[in-house]
C-alpha cells in the first residue's frame, strides 16, 4: 500500500465542497430563478476590493462610508426569485451552506494575497467594515430564518477570525495594537497640541472600531489586546515614574493614572463584550491590582537600596507594606484555581492573558502571590546582601548600620516581624563572625556624640523608657487574653522581640550577655578612673539604661564600682574634716579591689609602685590611718600611678604656669623643686623606683613642656630662665596655659622620645657661631681639634667650654649634623655647603 | 623653681586587716579566701552585693581563721555546729574590734553565748568529749 500525503486537494476529493456555482449547472424547473439570484449575489465578495489586490491604499474614510459601491439593490426580479428559490426551511439551510461556501473560496484567496502585503490597521478596518456591510447587505434580502441567519453569521466570523487572527501570515492583531497604542496613549501623553477635538474623533473611531469588531465576534480578541496595551503601559509608567523613587507616595499617583488614563479606554472594548454586564468596577480593582505587583516586583528588585537610603526611603518601604496588606474585596468570583506551578512569575502570565476570564485569573493570581513576593522579597534582599555586605570586606560598623537600617525598614512593611526575622538571620550569624562586633555595639550604647555612625545605638538605648511602659503589662502568653498565635509563615524559633527592637536585636546575637556585661564594666571602669569630682550621675544614668536591657543583676561588678566612687566622696569630706592642714590638696578614691578587674590589673607591681613626693605620701599615710579609725579593720593601699594632679610650677623670674599631669610626670618634677643642679635619669629613676622608660617618657614630657632642658642624654635640668624665644615653648606667653593632660591614662605611654629630643635645641648651640666661623677658616677638623681651638676663642662669661667633656660635645656635633649644618667624613667635620 | 601641688588626686584600694599587727601602710596583701565561702574578703558573701561595710569580717580570737560575718552567722545558727570554727573544730569566738553596736554583730555575739549555754549544759550531763574540746580550747586561750 502507499501512502498518500494528506492535503487539502485530496480532502476536497473525498468530500466535495459546493458552491453555488454548482447550483446554476443543475437543471430544474427554478433554474431562472436560480440564475437572476445567483447573477445578483455575485461574485459573492466585495467586487471593489477584488478589483485591485491591494483595494485601499489611502487611510480616507471615503470608502468607508460609502460602501455602496458595491453592492446592486435588487430589481423587482431578483426579490421574487429571492421568494421562489428560498421557500422553505430545507432549501435555505442548503442555500446558505453553498453561499458559505462560495464566499470561503473567495475569503481565502483575497486575504491569502492581503496577508502577503503590509497594511496598517486602518487598512485592515476598512476591508472588514466593507466585507460586513456587504454581506449583511445581502443578507437583509434573502429573508432567511434566524437559524440560517445564524449559520451564515457564525460562518462567516469564523471566516475573519480564521483568516485575520488564526493564519500566523496575518498582522492585524499587531496592528490592531499599535493603531490603539497610538490612538490611545500616544496621543495624550505626547502634547496637548493635539486638540482635543481630534482626540475625541480618535475616541470615537475606536468606539467605532470595537462596535465593528464586536460586530463580527472579534471583540474578545480585541479585549485582549486591550488588556495586554493597558497592562504594558502600567508596566511603562512605573518603571519610568516610581524606579528609584523612594520618597514619595506614589500609589495614589498610580490610581490615579490607571483611573484617568488606563481604565477609560479599557472600558471601551468592555462595553461590547459578551460579559459587559457584569460591574465594570471590578476590573478597575484588577489593574489597580496589578500595578501594585509590578510596583512591588519593582522594589524586590531595588530592595537593598531602599534599605540602605533609610529613613529617606521610608515612604516607598511604606507603600510595599500597603501593596502587602490589601486585600482586594472583590474575591466573590473567586474560582478555584489551580497553581500548578507557582513558580511562575506574575510577569510571564501576564503573556498568556488571551481572555478577560484569564485576566480574572491572572488576577487571582496575584492575590495568591503575596506571598510569594514575600518570599522573593526576603531572598532577594538576602542575595543582595550577601553581595554587597555581608563579605570579610565590610567594615562592621557599616554592617551593623545596615542591620539596624533592616530592622527599622522590615517593621515597616511587615509589622509583625516576620520578614524581618528571615532576612536578619543571615546578617546575624555575619555578625557573630566579627570580631570587634561587641566593642563597636558597646560603644555605640555609650555614644553621647550626635556625629557619630552608631548614635543612633545609643539614641535607641534613651528610648526605652517608652518600651519599659509597655513591657509593664507584658503577661504570660497563657493569661494572655490578646495573645495571638505566630504568623503562619514565620519560622518555628520565631520571636518577635528578638528582631524587632534593635538592641535586643544586636545583643541577642550572642548567647550570653556576659561578654557584653564584661565589656561594659571595662569601658565604664576607664570613665570612672578619669572622673576626678567624684561625680556619676552621667555614668549611674547610662547604667540604669542598661540595666532595663540586660537586667537588674548583670551589673554587680559596676554598681560595686560606682558606689566606690560615691563613697569615696563621703570618706574624703569625713576624713578631711579630722586632719586639717594638709589635706586641702590631697583626695583619693577608694576603691574595691577585687572588681575593678580591667584598671587594678594593669597595674604591675615593679613599674606603677613607685614613690611618691614626700608630702603627698605623708598626707596619704594620715589619710590611711584616718580611714583605719573610721572604718576599723580596714586599711588603704597607694596606687601611685592612678588619678591626676594639678600642679603649679613657679620659676625664678616668677613666671608660674599650671599643669594638669599624671601622677608619674607630677612626681617626676617634685624632685625639680629647689633644684638646681641637674638631675640624671638614672637618680630620678632610683629615688622614685620607677622603671627607666616610664622616667624617660617623663622627663621627654617636661622638656617639651620648656619646663625642663636635656643637657646632655641623661642629663637634665630646670630650665628656670624659661626664654620663650629659646626654647620650642609653643605655649607662648600665654603663662597660664593649661596643658592638657597627656598619657595620663594607663598604659598609654607614648614611645615617641626620641624624635622628640632631637628637636630640642641643646644648650650648647651657644657655641655654634664659634664653631662656624672655626670651619670657616679651617676647612675640616676633628673634634678634639675643635673643643681645643673654642677653649682659646670663647669667653667664659659665655659658656665654660673647659668644662665640657669631649663626648658631650661631640654629641652636640652629631646634633649638628643631623641638622644638616655640618658633615662629617673620616672623623673630620666641616661646614655642609 | 618651685613646684607647687595644688591638687592631688590618687588613687587607693582598701583591704580588710587580716593580721591584726599590720597596721594597713604595708603593701604586702593577703589574698585570703573565707573558709565557708570561699570567696576573697575583700569580696562578698553569696547574699551580699556591695562589699565592705555591708560584708564585714570577722576574726577568729581562738583560732587564726576568719570568715564573712554573714557566712560564721550562717553557720553558728545551726545547732549541729555546736558553737566551733568549721575549720578547726575549736571553739569560736572573734576578735573585738571597734564596729561595735551592729546588730549582726550583736547576733553573732548571742549565738557564741547561746552556744556557750548549750555547752555548759551539756558538760553538766557529762558529755565528756564537748568538755574535752572546751578544755583544750582554754589552754589555747589562755
Amino acid at each position: 500500500m502507499t501512502s498518500i500525503p494528506l492535503s487539502k486537494d485530496i480532502i476536497d476529493w473525498i468530500i466535495p465542497c459546493p458552491t453555488l456555482g454548482d447550483l446554476s449547472s443543475n437543471s430544474s424547473d427554478i433554474d431562472n430563478d436560480i440564475g437572476y439570484l445567483l447573477n445578483w449575489m455575485q461574485p459573492y465578495f466585495p467586487p471593489s476590493l477584488t478589483s485591485n489586490t491591494i483595494p485601499v491604499t489611502s487611510t480616507s474614510t471615503s470608502t468607508i462610508t460609502k460602501p455602496n459601491n458595491d453592492i446592486i439593490e435588487p430589481s423587482q426580479r431578483v426579490k421574487a426569485a429571492i421568494r421562489s428559490c428560498l421557500k422553505d426551511d430545507s432549501n435555505q439551510i442548503e442555500f446558505i451552506r453553498l453561499y458559505n461556501n462560495s464566499i470561503t473560496i473567495q475569503f481565502n484567496q483575497f486575504f491569502n494575497e492581503l496577508n502577503n502585503s503590509t497594511m496598517n490597521f486602518l487598512d485592515y478596518f476598512q476591508i472588514i467594515k466593507i466585507i460586513h456591510s456587504y454581506y449583511i447587505f445581502y443578507l437583509q434580502y434573502l429573508n432567511i430564518s434566524p437559524l440560517c441567519k445564524d449559520i451564515f453569521t457564525r460562518n462567516l466570523n469564523s471566516l475573519f477570525y480564521e483568516n485575520l487572527i488564526n493564519n500566523n501570515q496575518s498582522q492585524f492583531l499587531n496592528s490592531l495594537m499599535n493603531y490603539l497604542d497610538n490612538s490611545l496613549y500616544n496621543l495624550n501623553s505626547n502634547s496637548n497640541s493635539n486638540s482635543s477635538t481630534t482626540n475625541s474623533n480618535r475616541i470615537i473611531s475606536v468606539n467605532e472600531i470595537m462596535h465593528t469588531l464586536s460586530s463580527i465576534n472579534l471583540i474578545n480578541e480585541a479585549n485582549h489586546i486591550m488588556i495586554k496595551l493597558s497592562i504594558q503601559k502600567i508596566k511603562w509608567f512605573i518603571t519610568n515614574h516610581c524606579s528609584k523613587v523612594w520618597n514619595r507616595y506614589l500609589l495614589e499617583v498610580i490610581n490615579q493614572y490607571i483611573q484617568n488614563k488606563i481604565y477609560p479606554n479599557f472600558l471601551i472594548g468592555l462595553k461590547y463584550s459578551s460579559e459587559g454586564n457584569i460591574d465594570l468596577n471590578i476590573y478597575l480593582y484588577d489593574l489597580i491590582k496589578i500595578a501594585h505587583d509590578e510596583l512591588v516586583s519593582l522594589r524586590i528588585k531595588e530592595i537593598y537600596d531602599i534599605i540602605l537610603n533609610y529613613p529617606h526611603s521610608s515612604q516607598a518601604l511604606y507603600e510595599l507594606y500597603q501593596c502587602f496588606s490589601i486585600k482586594f474585596n472583590h474575591n466573590n468570583y473567586n474560582q478555584q484555581i489551580n497553581f500548578e506551578d507557582s513558580n511562575n512569575s506574575s510577569t510571564n502570565l501576564i503573556n498568556d492573558v488571551s481572555n478577560l476570564s484569564s485576566f480574572s485569573y491572572l488576577v487571582n493570581f496575584s492575590l495568591k502571590s503575596q506571598s510569594y513576593q514575600r518570599t522573593k522579597l526576603v531572598d532577594n534582599f538576602i542575595k543582595l546582601s550577601h553581595e554587597k555586605i555581608l563579605h570579610s570586606g565590610a567594615n562592621t560598623i557599616d554592617v551593623i548600620i545596615t542591620y539596624i537600617n533592616t530592622i527599622k525598614s522590615f517593621l515597616i512593611i511587615d509589622p509583625k516581624g516576620v520578614l524581618l526575622d528571615k532576612v536578619a538571620r543571615p546578617i546575624r550569624t555575619y555578625l557573630k563572625t566579627r570580631e570587634d562586633i561587641i566593642i563597636k555595639i558597646v560603644e555605640g550604647l555609650l555614644e553621647e556624640d550626635d556625629k557619630s555612625e552608631l548614635i543612633e545605638l545609643s539614641q535607641e538605648l534613651r528610648k526605652i523608657d517608652n518600651l519599659e511602659k509597655q513591657q509593664q503589662i507584658n503577661i504570660d502568653d497563657g493569661l494572655d487574653l490578646n495573645w495571638l498565635p505566630d504568623p503562619i509563615d514565620a519560622l518555628p524559633d520565631f520571636k518577635k522581640a528578638k528582631v524587632t527592637d534593635i538592641i535586643e536585636s544586636l545583643i541577642s546575637i550572642f548567647d550570653s550577655n556576659e561578654i557584653f556585661i564584661s565589656q561594659f564594666t571595662k569601658l565604664f571602669g576607664e570613665k570612672l578612673i578619669k572622673i576626678h569630682n567624684y561625680d556619676v550621675k552621667n555614668i549611674e544614668q547610662h547604667l540604669n539604661l542598661l540595666k532595663l536591657k540586660f537586667g537588674n543583676n548583670e551589673f554587680t561588678s559596676l554598681d560595686i564600682m560606682i558606689k566606690d566612687i560615691k563613697e569615696s566622696k563621703l570618706i574624703n569630706e569625713i576624713i578631711k574634716s579630722n586632719i586639717n592642714n594638709v589635706s586641702e590638696n590631697f583626695h583619693t578614691s577608694i576603691l574595691s579591689h577585687l572588681y575593678w578587674p580591667t584598671i587594678i590589673e594593669n597595674i604591675s607591681e615593679d613599674g606603677d609602685l613607685f614613690k611618691v613626693p614626700n608630702n603627698i605620701e605623708e598626707i596619704f599615710t594620715q589619710f590611711s590611718k584616718q580611714f583605719s579609725n573610721y572604718k576599723s579593720g580596714r586599711s588603704l593601699k597607694f596606687l601611685p600611678s592612678l588619678g591626676s594632679v594639678k600642679l603649679q610650677l613657679e620659676f625664678n623670674n616668677n613666671k608660674i604656669k599650671s599643669f594638669n599631669v599624671s601622677p608619674d610626670k607630677a612626681s617626676i618634677i617634685s624632685l625639680f623643686n629647689d633644684q638646681h643642679e641637674e638631675l640624671s635619669a638614672e637618680y630620678i629613676s632610683e629615688t622614685l623606683g620607677m622603671t627607666p622608660y616610664m622616667v624617660s617618657d617623663g622627663l621627654s614630657f617636661w622638656v617639651k613642656e620648656g619646663v625642663l632642658l636635656q643637657v646632655t642624654k641623661s642629663l637634665y635640668i630646670v630650665n628656670d630662665d624659661n626664654d620663650d624665644n629659646n626654647n620650642n615653648n609653643n605655649y607662648g606667653d600665654n603663662e597660664e596655659a593649661e596643658v592638657s593632660i597627656e598619657g595620663l591614662e594607663i598604659g598609654s605611654v607614648t614611645s615617641d622620645i626620641e624624635p622628640k629630643s632631637s628637636l630640642t635645641i641643646p644648650p650648647l648651640n651657644i657655641l655654634w657661631p664659634n664653631i662656624q666661623t672655626l670651619l670657616e677658616n679651617i676647612t675640616m677638623l676633628s673634634s678634639e681639634k675643635i673643643l681645643t681651638l673654642l677653649k682659646l676663642r670663647v669667653p667664659i662669661e659665655l659658656y665654660d667650654v673647659r668644662s665640657l667633656i669631649i663626648n658631650d660635645f661631640e654629641e652636640y656635633l652629631d646634633w649638628l649634623v643631623e641638622q644638616g649644618k655640618l658633615e662629617l667624613s673620616g672623623g673630620f667635620y666641616k661646614l655642609k655647603n | 623653681m618651685k613646684v607647687k601641688i595644688v591638687e592631688w588626686h590618687g588613687f587607693s584600694t582598701w583591704h580588710w586587716n587580716l593580721v591584726s599587727d599590720n597596721n594597713g601602710s604595708s603593701s604586702e596583701y593577703i589574698d585570703e579566701l573565707c573558709g565557708i565561702c570561699r570567696v576573697a574578703f575583700d569580696g562578698t558573701c553569696p547574699n551580699c552585693r556591695y562589699p565592705g561595710d555591708e560584708c564585714p569580717i570577722v576574726l577568729g580570737a581562738g583560732c587564726s581563721h576568719n570568715f564573712h560575718l554573714h557566712c560564721i552567722i550562717k553557720w553558728l545558727e545551726q545547732n549541729t555546729s555546736k558553737g566551733l570554727c568549721p575549720m578547726c573544730r575549736q571553739v569560736f569566738t572573734y576578735k573585738e574590734t571597734n564596729a561595735v553596736g551592729s546588730e549582726e554583730m550583736v547576733n553573732l555575739q548571742n549565738l557564741i553565748m547561746g552556744h556557750k549555754s548549750l555547752r555548759d549544759s551539756g558538760r553538766d550531763a557529762g558529755q565528756m568529749i564537748e568538755s574535752m574540746s572546751e578544755d583544750g580550747d582554754l589552754q589555747m586561750t589562755t
